[in-house]
């Protein structure tokens, strides 16, 4: 007995030794998933400012330049879009706990959103922490402590992912806009199928229900042209169906729609010089916006 | 309380001490203490179905003396007020909403609106594997295999011991309450036998499975967006994260149990080395297999009353446990499918040509022809796996039209997922490992050095204890047999 205990326990120390110099040997790995950790603390610490805050997939952190916004609105802005793999209704509550009734929220999901409002891709999940326990850990008090080992563990996996990834953690401004794409070489672009036939609008707005705030405006994803003619007829029928309600919707489907050489790599990656084009045009409405709210 | 969380692994060296050297000078005084920290262990889950375990457990007892009763009558009577005792609790909580809007789409196609009751309540985990060992129970003793027990705490134990209460084996009366009547004695090479099941179960779960299960569920999710190889790629993985899954739980029951002075029933012996689907059924879930033949396939007959019984015994076999496992039509599918393979083997009289040998049994690798046995009868049961992994029929029938119309497209796809490199990393161990073990699968074979053994011990030990730690503060991932 005492022998098998006095083994057990050796065995156990030293794993449990290992595991402690792991924790300070290894370096915190920075990468494009473990960067929403940032991005969500970055929005905890503005969360008792006036703020405009952009939320969708990486459509949104590659196409729409929240610091191009806060300086033209002098508001502090948000970028929220990450990899639309992690899914939004995960940390839509969280997010929602963090705005303040005169917050603007930009709201552009893909159109995987308009097919299924509760899309997410588990693979990608992994890399960060395993599905929406993440959430559950950024209420922890103690996550911070335990985020560098998470971190750590993300590295180990992503060492074996390709290092050409566009985005890596340090690609981020203050604002969570992805920039390491700016002056970089475009990478091929993959063709891809959003022609989803289902929209369920009460199920979207359900789903989303910031959608219905005043202060809460829908912009249209980016599209390919391709994309766009192969799709149209689904993306126009959501369209139609957005259009009867009241929502605040910046333009239409069709106004988004790009060239293959707007795109800098990946479906919905616009290029840094398209991103400004695109900001552009929603400042006007967000101005406009923010005057009605004042 | 799941075996893969920081709360077991907390609990089961509290138990493992205070049994061994508390509570280890009476019998009664260990069976109490196993039965205290298996309520408490199932309680850790919900303090509130401990009542029906209570129940269940209680009513079995009694029945036990009422089947053991000289007059054959009234001993069958008792017989099946427990199977309707035992079926009727699974028949609430597993079985009713399913019938419930089956039959609310039985009257809608003769043209009658119903709207049924459904039960929202949540299914009691563990509640197949315990209703299971309280019928073992009662079944053995009609069959004279078994004396009902005057001790109720000795029984109560039986159906909750915690290693097997949530997910199996499902333990034989006669095989786990003479070991439960008898003092328990410490042996050092039960103990390490049994940590060493531990690791290599919580290996095969924590490490393997859940590493697998990322790459399933994203094909699984988003099948209708990818290719006919990446799908029977998806198939394969799911395969093997099942496995992974399942025997990862069963070893660590079976080595939990051997620490406690206990052998449970094997439940696994790497079936997916099987060369005909005959021989996986031997080697795939033993206790849940082995349990429907002797309490349902024999006493309809087998294989004994000519050909037509046979099937029919075969399909009642085979489609009792599709739904066993879910109150689903894919899984009826599931056990169709595994039905149509046995009974071909069962009608050439071929299935029951690999009973007792080992595949390779002399050799370190298989001969060709053992080789296509094992890959074709792999195949079927990865196929069969589509329908018991899909949420519904329509959607594993989608799946394999979806492999038959883009099976060449794009055969890249695959390694471009998130996590689709590193299937093959994971996989590849567990098949070689497996190769390696498979003549014993209660005794992991490590090298003789003192020293390469505690280097695999921690090397096993980081690899669990990095994964379980980074769900500290979150919920671990549960076992998919949980579920059912």
């Amino acid at each position: 007995m005492k022998l098998f205990i006095s083994k057990t326990l050796f065995v156990g120390i030293i794993a449990f030794a290992f595991l402690v110099a792991f924790k300070l040997i290894l370096p915190e790995n920075k990468n494009y998933n473990s960067a929403f950790v940032n991005k969500l603390d970055i929005l905890i610490s503005h969360t008792q400012e006036r703020k405009i805050v952009l939320i969708g997939g990486s459509s949104v952190g590659h196409g729409i330049s929240a610091e191009q916004i806060q300086n033209a609105t002098h508001l502090t802005t948000i970028n929220l879009g990450h990899h639309a793999g992690f899914g939004l209704v995960d940390f839509r509550d969280l997010v929602l706990s963090t705005i303040n009734k005169d917050d603007i929220i930009v709201f552009a999901p893909e159109w995987e959103f308009y097919a299924n409002p509760i899309y997410f891709d588990t693979a990608t999940l992994e890399d960060l922490y395993n599905n929406s326990h993440y959430l559950e850990l950024t209420k922890n008090p103690n996550y911070k402590s335990f985020k560098s080992l998470i971190l750590k563990k993300t590295g180990i996996i992503n060492s074996l992912i390709p290092n050409h990834s566009p985005c890596r953690y340090d690609c981020y401004n203050n604002n969570g806009d992805i920039i390491s794409t700016c002056g970089a070489k475009p990478l091929s672009i993959t063709d891809y199928s959003v022609c989803f036939d289902y929209f369920n609008y009460e199920l979207f707005s359900n789903t989303f229900p910031f959608i219905n705030r005043p202060n809460t405006l829908i912009v249209f994803p980016p599209t390919q042209k391709r994309v766009y003619s192969r799709c149209r007829k689904q993306f126009d029928f959501i369209e139609t169906q957005l259009f009867k309600t009241k929502l605040l919707i910046l333009d239409s489907a069709s106004a988004n729609v790009y060239d293959e050489s707007c795109f800098f790599d990946a479906e919905y990656h616009l290029s840094c010089e398209n991103r400004i084009l695109r900001t552009n045009k929603i400042i006007p409405k967000l101005i406009e916006l923010m005057k009605i709210s004042n | 309380m799941i075996f893969n969380s920081i709360e077991f692994i907390l609990f089961l060296p509290i138990v493992f001490l205070l049994y061994w050297l508390v509570f280890n000078k009476k019998l009664s005084h260990q069976n109490g203490l196993l039965l205290i920290a298996s309520y408490f262990f199932y309680g850790w889950w919900s303090w509130m179905f401990l009542g029906l375990l209570f129940i269940s457990t209680a009513m079995d007892y009694a029945y036990g003396y009422g089947v053991a009763s000289t007059n054959r009558k009234k001993a069958r009577l008792f017989l099946w007020l427990s199977a309707l005792n035992n079926f009727g609790v699974l028949g609430v909580f597993k079985y009713f909403n399913f019938f419930a809007t089956e039959l609310q789409h039985g009257f809608l196609l003769l043209g009658i609106k119903t709207n049924p009751i459904l039960l929202q309540v949540a299914l009691p985990i563990g509640i197949s594997f315990y209703t299971f060992h309280g019928m073992s129970y009662v079944f053995d003793i009609y069959n004279g295999k078994q004396r009902p027990i005057k001790n109720f705490i000795d029984y109560a134990l039986f159906v909750s011991f915690f290693p097997l209460l949530v997910a199996g084996p499902i333990e034989r009366a006669h095989h786990l309450l003479p070991q439960l009547q008898k003092r328990r004695f410490f042996n050092y090479q039960q103990a390490v036998e049994g940590c060493r099941l531990i690791l290599w179960g919580l290996f095969k779960k924590v490490v393997i499975a859940d590493a697998l299960a990322v790459t399933v569920d994203s094909i699984f999710s988003n099948y209708l967006d990818l290719n006919g190889f990446t799908l029977i790629i998806g198939a394969i993985a799911f395969s093997f994260q099942i496995y992974g899954d399942f025997s990862g739980y069963s070893d660590i029951a079976i080595g939990t149990a051997k620490l406690l002075g206990f052998e449970l029933l094997s439940n696994f012996k790497f079936p997916y080395f099987s060369r005909d689907i005959a021989e996986f059924w031997r080697r795939w879930h033993i206790s849940l297999s082995s349990w429907f033949r002797d309490y349902l396939y024999i006493p309809m007959g087998g294989s004994k009353k000519g050909k037509l019984i046979s099937i029919r015994n075969t399909f009642v076999v085979f489609l009792i446990s599709g739904f066993w496992h879910g109150a689903n039509w894919n899984f009826i599918a599931w056990g169709f499918i595994h039905a149509c393979g046995f009974l071909t083997l069962l009608l050439l009289n071929k299935n029951r040509k690999h009973v007792n040998t080992v595949v390779a049994q002399f050799a370190k690798t298989p001969s060709l022809i053992e080789l296509f046995q094992i890959i074709s009868t792999f195949a079927f049961v990865s196929f069969a796996w589509i329908f018991f992994r899909a949420k519904s029929l329509t959607m594993a029938l989608d799946y394999i039209r979806h492999i038959g119309i883009s099976i060449w497209q794009e055969p890249g796809q695959f390694f471009t997922l998130p996590g689709g490199k590193l299937t093959i990393i994971y996989i590849l161990p567990l098949i070689l490992i497996d190769w390696y073990l498979r003549f014993d699968e209660r005794k992991l074979r490590l090298p003789k050095t003192e020293f390469l053994r505690i280097a695999i011990y921690i090397i096993l030990s980081l690899f669990i204890a990095f994964q379980i730690l980074t769900y500290f503060y979150s919920k671990p991932s549960s076992f998919i047999y949980f579920q059912f």
